[in-house]
């Protein structure tokens, strides 16, 4: 971004660099797809394998993240790293990042170590690609809009 | 004045112009902004549309969720109901109180609100996916299902926790404990998350076509909690952060043969 460039510039850029990271994953060996969730169950990037329902999914992987993250709160565990539920068909591995929560889909060959490391990797890609410049709390008539804790444990605003 | 500084005022008088002013300039901004995980950013705008367009339904929902995903989730309840009062048939705003509504271990208000979504639009496929997660649901909410008593326990002493290990449970899928080792005050919570998880990645990884969940590995910052079942039971146990993960899984696939056998729970 140059001196004069605006908050959208640095948007694309950003959502591009969210892009970046997913395909990278997804482009691993043994990885069938992945997406990167909001934590309301918006997609923010997905490459899932076809015949799988993108919205369907993120719904899902939303309330699965979250699930997660206030089972560790609640039994004083600390915060969610990576969760990794192994299945019949495959893996499915969930981590949170300041945008929302990552999930990658493996098959039954991977290994579930490397998977864990490259889901991490990515995570944290997507982490400081999303670091802001100056995003602050923001105080407005109808109350504060805090920014996510993935993005604060993160050392974001 | 420095290069630098007539720089930013440039800058700052150029963003100032292209700055949206109509409510649906504001909405669209925001959106972009939700896109790329700008939370912050996007409530102010969605907060300077709702003062230009107070009735504005799009902009209720956006807040709603905009509070979803900074997990204000008292303030997302308030705002999906805002959206309702202004349009009771709001699909997006049904969905995001159903998702609550599993959040909180309410069953029963969950499946209300994603009926009267699937209802509204019958191809709402969100709301059929979260619907699946409440089939194998305990009919009420996990909160006021009541603790056991600390020192009357109902299950079975297990003495099987590895050294170094605590919170080992058997739940059943609906989260009702079988057996436990850990601490009274907690088991029932132990249970009832432990089964809501699995629930939600059985449910998840059906619709990724993974087919059925047989394990799985949570890590925290702090622990590693190691699960494993076979859609009816499951089982937990968890250990400090450093324990390998190899050593983790051998560790529950021995608990899972061990309490069911010292359970007495067909397997």
């Amino acid at each position: 971004m140059t001196a004069l460039g605006t908050a959208s510039e640095a948007g694309r850029s950003r959502a591009a660099a969210f892009r970046d990271a997913l395909r990278d994953l997804v482009g691993l060996d043994h990885v069938r797809g992945g997406a990167l969730v909001a934590p309301d169950g918006f997609v923010i990037a997905a490459q899932l394998p076809p015949g799988v329902e993108g919205d369907a999914v993120a719904a899902l992987v939303a309330t699965l993240g979250r699930q997660l993250e206030l089972g560790a709160a609640r039994l004083g565990r600390g915060a969610l790293a990576v969760a990794q539920f192994s299945a019949a068909g495959g893996a499915l591995l969930l981590c949170e990042t300041p945008v929302g929560f990552l999930v990658v889909l493996g098959d039954r060959h991977g290994t579930t170590e490397s998977l864990r490391a490259a889901l991490r990797r990515a995570g944290a890609s997507i982490g400081v690609a999303w670091l802001p410049e100056s995003v602050s709390e923001a105080d407005s008539p109808a109350g504060k809009v805090p920014v996510p804790p993935a993005a604060r444990a993160n050392g974001g605003a | 004045m420095t290069f630098a500084a007539v720089t930013s005022k440039v800058s700052r008088t150029l963003r100032a112009l292209k700055r949206p002013r109509t409510t649906g300039g504001l909405i669209r901004q925001a959106e972009l902004y939700r896109r790329e995980g700008r939370y912050a950013e996007a409530g102010q705008l969605v907060t300077r549309a709702l003062q230009l367009s107070p009735r504005h339904v799009l902009a209720h929902l956006l807040r709603a969720y905009l509070h979803v995903a900074c997990r204000e989730t008292s303030a997302a309840k308030t705002a999906f109901a805002q959206v309702l009062a202004l349009d009771a048939h709001q699909p997006r705003a049904l969905l995001g109180l159903g998702r609550i509504a599993i959040e909180e271990g309410d069953v029963w208000n969950a499946r209300t609100f994603l009926e009267r979504a699937l209802k509204l639009y019958p191809e709402f496929p969100e709301a059929a996916a979260l619907l699946d997660i409440l089939a194998d649901a305990p009919p009420r909410t996990v909160e006021s299902q009541p603790a056991s008593p600390p020192d009357v326990s109902a299950t079975p002493v297990l003495r099987l926790t590895p050294v170094g290990a605590r919170d080992l449970v058997l739940a059943r899928a609906d989260g009702t404990l079988v057996v436990a080792e850990a601490d009274a005050q907690r088991r029932d919570d132990l249970a009832g998350g432990l089964a809501q998880i699995f629930r939600i990645a059985a449910a998840t990884a059906a619709r990724c076509g993974l087919g059925a969940v047989e394990g799985g590995v949570i890590e925290t910052a702090d622990e590693r909690t190691f699960a494993r079942t076979d859609g009816n039971l499951v089982l937990g146990v968890t250990f400090p952060r450093a324990v390998e993960l190899g050593f983790g899984l051998l560790a529950v696939d021995n608990l899972w043969t061990d309490s069911i056998h010292t359970a007495r729970v067909p397997a």
